[in-house]
């Protein structure tokens, strides 16, 4: 070609070099994915007698067979689709990264190409996903089919819908909420206590230690409304069949509208604190 | 009776051979390939006490190797060695007591305090009473000129005041036997020049057995009459170092230096190989048999202001002497 | 000076020197500290949810349960406090033959390498567990004779070093597979059995749990002696234990030094 020196292929192509490369390097970790997967699932154990325990005692002083309309069973499925639902919103080392990014002056090497940083750490974080559910996919089966018999309720079609859409919301809901934290980094060099507060925050808030049901009735409102449900407990209360078809709706609705939310919010940080960033000198 | 003897010591390396490709992997796991690598092969010698001696060869020549078995970091394939009676490898706590190891570019001391705490420890670790350490302490901060630096954090020292730092904690516990791997390796010419002078003195005073590594031959040729040569895992030369130039060089070199213009190359021909050509200047390879016929050619025919007659410079040596090993296998 | 004050020195020294250090790094420390108070929390959470559902679980109290996870909290910390930063960095000095300026000290190189490192973060959150302990302690009335209290110190000794052997092994495996691993991983997974009573468990996980893998005398032998559930029979196994693991480790750290590389120059 005369006077031309690069043809680009499409605007996505860089986005999928990215993806790509980065799939490959995880895969030459797989070994240890493998190994790891298994053994995610071993506190699972404790889970199963330690709750089993409780509810053996509740029968035996006659108290209700459900708490807050959890059975055993129950809440045992409800931890092990949290594994599910934990394997599409969690990026961990996300916030730490954006983090470290700006306050060691990486974002130039970002700024200068024709990307965008937020499409970097997209693609970045959905290989690492893809890798692990290419894992997943293998042991991940083998271990719901032992654990079949906690699952009493069958899921409607809307219910797997809602549970599908629930996932995506997750996925947004999670990587957007790594990039506001991260992104404070524009006006904050020192948080990694911050950041571990803000983990653990989200890790209570969002299900994991405890179903959110199940937490003190004086808490309900702000947990059912706050994001962080979005990120695990509603996708596994969908799957459960715990919400009731009529809400199903409003529900992702709301979940939408903090993606809506995130997204600005982020946005909005983004461009503050680059101008900051370069003002500083970068 | 030496202090140190070793006796056809050897060191092989075994390691899986790693077929390429998926293919390759597969076969792996049912056929199992090994290559050898004979790190030392059959080394022998004997060191007296008070001996300063220099292991001499080129990077991966088994010299570290040895040092490492003698100090009891690794076991031996095959082979025994005995340093001050005891059996290296066995590690007894009365060995270690007795000897010491610094080894270039690597430290023992705790990078994020204060040079003086890390002696501290050494010298608890070893054993050394109060008044000994002190003592040992300035002597030794005196000759080296880091009285100074006591208090400053390791990490902020320069390599040179580090190494120097390095010496002083071996040899705190007075060892009767030091190991020295490559301790001039990355220093400015000085700090070299500073720490060869402190080994060779140490050891002039304290009769401590010494044997130094290097690949510098400025360390061997000023600390070491005795030299043992090693390359391949192999010994190939074990005596003073003005034999080896003896025995393994066939040549001499001749410096000549003319009056009144000079002479031509057209010359010079058939007295040697010229190394070196001006008007004024002309060096000359020689062959040990030719020697003196050449000399006296130059006096007698040319108008000879200054001549001079040295050995092949002993790097050159040396790196024949290697080749030569590997022509030899 | 005999070898075991000689020792007892040593680690005063080396343990003198990490202070040293670890004020050099303010922020880390308050960071790592924190960390682990706010994982207690979270059990705390956990049980007292737990707990507002049920009166007992598996005949324990909620504060039984309490004493348990204190317990638990002051073992692990001391564990994690004393040897896990050492075994951690073992793993690599194995694999890059960094060791041999400790295989020429004339003292036991296992001690050496076990105990240099100190992390103070988490020597002070085992304050926070005896605190627990005493406090959870408090609110079941129940006395403690001297007795007891020296029967607990030593079980929770006893449960550091099987925590110790455990992860020592693990991080020597190195020695046989040259890669590096991740097998200290496991150490997470499957420290959180040592958190619940063992009465939870059906029967043969319970004997594995107190065999194999046995996550259950670490904690649940010392709490049990302070909420009175322990037999001296079974204690008297968990110490047999706790020695033989220690055994193992020495033989088997032997076995490893003869296959250590040296780094090459």
């Amino acid at each position: 070609m005369n006077g031309e020196v690069t043809v680009d292929k499409s605007p996505f192509h860089k986005y999928w070099v990215i993806l790509s490369t980065r799939t490959q390097e995880d895969m030459s970790y797989r070994a240890n994915y493998v190994f790891g997967a298994v053994f995610r699932f071993l506190p699972l154990v404790t889970t199963i007698f330690l709750w089993y325990a409780v509810y053996e005692a509740r029968k035996a002083s006659g108290a209700p067979p459900t708490i807050q309309g959890m059975s055993y069973l129950d809440i045992i499925a409800y931890y092990a689709v949290m594994y599910v639902a934990r394997g599409f919103s969690s990026f961990p080392g996300t916030m730490s990264d954006i983090h470290k990014d700006i306050k060691d002056g990486l974002l130039n090497r970002y700024l200068i190409r024709p990307m965008s940083y937020f499409g970097y750490q997209i693609m970045y974080r959905l290989a690492h996903k893809l890798v692990f559910w290419y894992v997943a996919l293998f042991t991940f089966p083998p271990i719901f089919y032992l654990l079949r018999h906690y699952f009493s309720h069958t899921p409607t079609l809307p219910e797997i819908g809602a549970f599908i859409v629930s996932i995506f919301i997750s996925f947004w809901i999670g990587i957007l909420f790594c990039f506001i934290i991260g992104l404070l980094a524009f006006w904050f060099l020192e948080i990694s206590t911050f950041l571990f507060v803000v983990m653990m925050m989200e890790f209570f808030l969002s299900g994991q230690l405890i179903p959110l049901n199940i937490l003190p009735a004086g808490l309900q409102p702000f947990l059912q409304w706050a994001p962080f449900g979005y990120e695990a407990y509603w996708p596994c209360a969908i799957m459960l069949g715990k919400v009731p078809q009529d809400h199903l709706l409003g529900l992702l609705a709301v979940g939408f509208m903090w993606i809506g939310i995130f997204l600005a919010a982020s946005q909005l940080l983004w461009r503050i604190g680059l101008k900051r960033y370069s003002a500083v000198g970068g | 009776m030496p202090i140190i003897e070793v006796e056809n010591l050897s060191k092989i390396y075994r390691t899986q051979k790693r077929l390429p490709g998926l293919g390759g992997a597969f076969k792996g796991l049912f056929n199992r390939k090994y290559t050898e690598v004979r790190a030392v092969d059959g080394v022998s010698f004997n060191i007296e006490e008070g001996e300063l001696v220099g292991f001499l060869g080129p990077n991966g020549a088994g010299k570290t190797t040895t040092l490492k078995m003698l100090a009891g970091i690794l076991y031996p394939t095959s082979g025994t060695a005995r340093v001050m009676g005891f059996t290296p490898w066995e590690r007894k706590n009365e060995y270690r007591r007795q000897f010491a190891l610094v080894m270039g570019q690597k430290n023992q001391l705790w990078w994020d305090l204060p040079a003086q705490e890390s002696l501290y420890l050494n010298k608890e670790i070893y054993g050394v009473t109060d008044a000994a350490y002190q003592q040992v302490l300035d002597e030794m901060t005196e000759l080296l000129q880091v009285k100074k630096l006591l208090g400053t954090m390791v990490r902020e020292l320069s390599l040179g005041e580090r190494m120097k730092f390095e010496l002083i904690a071996s040899l705190l516990h007075r060892p009767r036997v030091l190991f020295l791997d490559e301790p001039t390796i990355g220093l400015d010419v000085v700090a070299q020049k500073n720490i060869r002078e402190f080994i060779k003195d140490y050891n002039r005073r304290t009769k401590t057995t010494i044997i130094l590594t290097s690949h510098y031959m400025n360390d061997i040729q000023a600390l070491c009459e005795r030299v043992v040569v090693i390359n391949h895992g192999k010994k190939i030369f074990d005596g003073r170092l003005d034999d080896v130039v003896e025995q393994f060089s066939q040549a001499k070199v001749i410096s000549v230096t003319f009056k009144n213009g000079g002479v031509s190359k057209e010359q010079l021909q058939g007295m040697g190989e010229i190394l070196e050509h001006t008007k004024a200047k002309a060096v000359l390879k020689v062959s040990r048999d030719k020697v003196k016929k050449a000399s006296n050619d130059l006096l007698n025919q040319f108008d000879v202001d200054d001549i001079n007659i040295e050995e092949v410079p002993i790097e050159e040596v040396i790196e024949k002497v290697f080749k030569g090993s590997e022509v030899a296998k | 000076m005999t070898t075991f004050s000689k020792y007892l020195r040593l680690t005063g020294l080396m343990m003198k020197n990490c202070l040293v250090r670890e004020m050099q790094f303010k922020a880390n420390f308050l960071v790592r500290f924190f960390t682990e108070m706010m994982w207690l929390v979270m059990q705390f959470i956990y049980i007292q949810v737990m707990y507002m559902n049920t009166g007992q679980i598996a005949g324990w109290s909620k504060w039984d349960m309490i004493v348990l996870v204190g317990t638990n909290h002051l073992i692990t910390q001391l564990f994690e406090g004393l040897f896990y930063e050492n075994c951690t960095r073992l793993t690599d000095q194995i694999r890059q033959g960094d060791l041999d300026f400790n295989l020429i000290k004339p003292i036991n190189t296992q001690f050496l390498v076990s105990l240099r490192y100190t992390d103070y973060s988490s020597i002070i959150n085992c304050g926070i567990g005896i605190g627990v302990v005493a406090y959870a302690l408090n609110h079941l009335g129940g006395a403690v004779s001297l007795a007891g209290v020296l029967l607990f110190a030593t079980l929770v000794l006893n449960g550091v070093l099987i925590y110790y052997s455990m992860l020592f092994v693990l991080s020597i495996w190195t020695f046989w597979i040259g890669r590096s691993n991740n097998l200290l991983e496991l150490y997470w997974q499957f420290g959180q059995f040592s958190r619940y009573p063992g009465d939870i468990y059906p029967w043969l996980l319970r004997r594995m749990l107190m065999t194999l893998i046995p996550m259950l005398v670490v904690s649940n032998f010392p709490a049990q002696v302070l909420i009175n559930k322990s037999e001296a029979g079974w204690i008297a196994y968990g110490f047999a234990l706790g020695l033989s693991f220690l055994a193992f480790t020495v033989w088997l750290w032997g076995k490893g030094l003869q296959r250590y590389r040296s780094a090459s120059s």
